[in-house]
């Protein structure tokens, strides 16, 4: 998954309802780590559309 | 590396972050905040309310020159429009200035005698022996490390407090609103005095849009919804969006409006974490998850929540005890005063989530303004008369018969 910078209002959402914590809270981010599984739960809470999942 | 020690340290700057270190430097114990963020409170991620009697924050005080708009009461529309009305003679709230607020909360807490780092992110926890004995922590860039006797988590929604001690792993989706709002100014407001809900399922599905008064022609207006899949079809800035431009009412009000800030959040509405504390550990306020079910309020809640923390850390760690066992002051105070309201309102949530457009607006003819917010805090003299009134109603009363007679 890909998180729009441009658009993220790092409200940590995403990294609050991450199943396997992939997504960290950095000082003014939030990096996605390799063990993302593309699970797509982030993508439903995301209250701008910031959170696209990959095509598969 | 940097290593700091004290007996106190707070993860986040937000209200409970500093009424929790107001509380706990009065009572003359070694405090220090950590706030990731470089400016404290910026960006606002809140619709603004907070209550004057609700949840009790008369008696900690509203730092005078953060309130924007003192307010009465509410009017809530349902799906069709028609309008439930609350209104007190007196002030009954305000709407304040968030930025403000936050700082001058923490100016208060410094004034206290509290040490803050500002720019400094809690990224781990280090155990020693079962607790938790040290905080690591990057301040602007560099690693530092605080050894504490208690550990407070206010550190928000995505509390790595909660996460590390596993007090909260993860917060289920289907518990989390998301949330965009707008500052505009040029809105009509039906009453500078009222704040406006609106509800509808495709308005804002598991929420609602608020119309908060900031002024003449200015307001914040938001929206909270559900989950996509499970509640909405869309994010909660497509649902905003629509309002302003389709909404019967609210497109009327919004129709010059201009927007002048955007702000996102989530607001986690699942209740209470099972356990807030730990040996050495506290969460207060949403990592806690001390927030209203219903209406997403937090910030009066994580204030008296955050006082209660603050006083119990404070006398645990001049008593020489720690231990979960002699932090549960804590819980079993906040508890009792929310505890039941809490439970109420996720038992109320959970049914009218379900209710159809046509459920909503047979109710809004039923409900007066009292009896709405009567049944909101499981009022049971509330319960009791809207179970009179509903029991004839064999809709209405298989969605919320259960709650009425719980």
């Amino acid at each position: 998954m890909k998180i729009n910078k441009a658009l993220c209002g790092l409200c940590f959402g995403c990294a609050s309802v991450c199943p396997i914590d992939a997504l960290v809270a950095d000082d003014k981010e939030i990096i996605v780590t390799a063990i993302c599984n593309n699970c797509g739960v982030c993508a439903k809470i995301c209250p701008i559309g910031a959170i696209k999942i990959d095509e598969t | 590396m940097t290593k700091l020690s004290v007996d106190i340290a707070i993860v986040g700057a937000g209200p409970a972050g500093t009424s929790t270190a107001i509380a706990a430097a009065k009572k003359g114990v070694n405090t220090l905040i950590l706030e990731r963020k470089t400016n404290p409170g910026i960006p606002v991620q809140c619709g603004e309310a907070i209550g004057k009697t609700g949840p009790g924050i008369a008696e900690i005080g509203i730092p005078e020159n953060c309130i924007i708009n003192p307010i009465r009461g509410f009017r809530v529309y349902s799906p069709s429009g028609i309008a439930v009305d609350f209104a007190k003679d007196e002030i009954d709230g305000y709407i304040i200035d968030r930025r403000v607020f936050d700082k001058e909360l923490l100016v208060e807490a410094v004034e206290a005698g509290s040490e803050v780092l500002v720019g400094t992110n809690v990224v781990d926890l280090k155990y020693k022996e079962g607790t938790v004995s040290h905080l690591i922590a990057k301040k602007m860039g560099e690693k530092i490390e605080i050894n504490a006797k208690v550990v407070v988590g206010a550190d928000g929604v995505n509390s790595i407090v909660a996460k590390k001690t596993g007090l909260r792993k993860n917060i289920k989706a289907i518990d989390l609103d998301t949330s965009v709002g707008y500052e505009m100014i040029n809105v009509e407001v039906d009453d500078l005095e009222l704040m406006e809900f609106y509800t509808g399922q495709n308005i804002a599905p598991r929420g609602y849009v608020w119309i908060f008064p900031k002024g003449e022609n200015r307001a914040n207006v938001g929206i909270g919804v559900g989950m996509q899949d499970k509640f909405a079809s869309k994010t909660a800035y497509e649902y905003l969006n629509d309002f302003i431009k389709n909404h019967p009412i609210g497109s009327k009000k919004c129709a010059k409006g201009k927007i002048i800030e955007i702000r996102i959040g989530a607001i986690p509405l699942g209740g209470p974490n099972k356990k807030n504390i730990a040996d050495g550990v506290i969460l207060v306020g949403d990592a806690a998850g001390q927030v209203h079910p219903i209406t997403g309020g937090g910030m009066g809640y994580s204030i008296v929540c955050g006082s209660i923390a603050g006083n119990v850390a404070a006398d645990c760690i001049n008593e020489g005890d720690v231990s979960e066992k002699k932090i549960a002051a804590y819980e079993e105070q906040w508890r009792e005063r929310y505890g039941y309201e809490f439970r109420q309102a996720l038992k109320l949530r959970k049914a009218l989530e379900k209710a159809s457009d046509k459920q909503l607006d047979e109710l809004a003819k039923i409900l007066t303004g009292e009896l709405l917010v009567g049944i909101s805090s499981g009022e049971k003299i509330s319960k009791k008369k809207i179970a009179k009134i509903i029991i004839k109603r064999p809709g209405l009363w298989k969605l919320l018969g259960d709650y009425l007679l719980a």
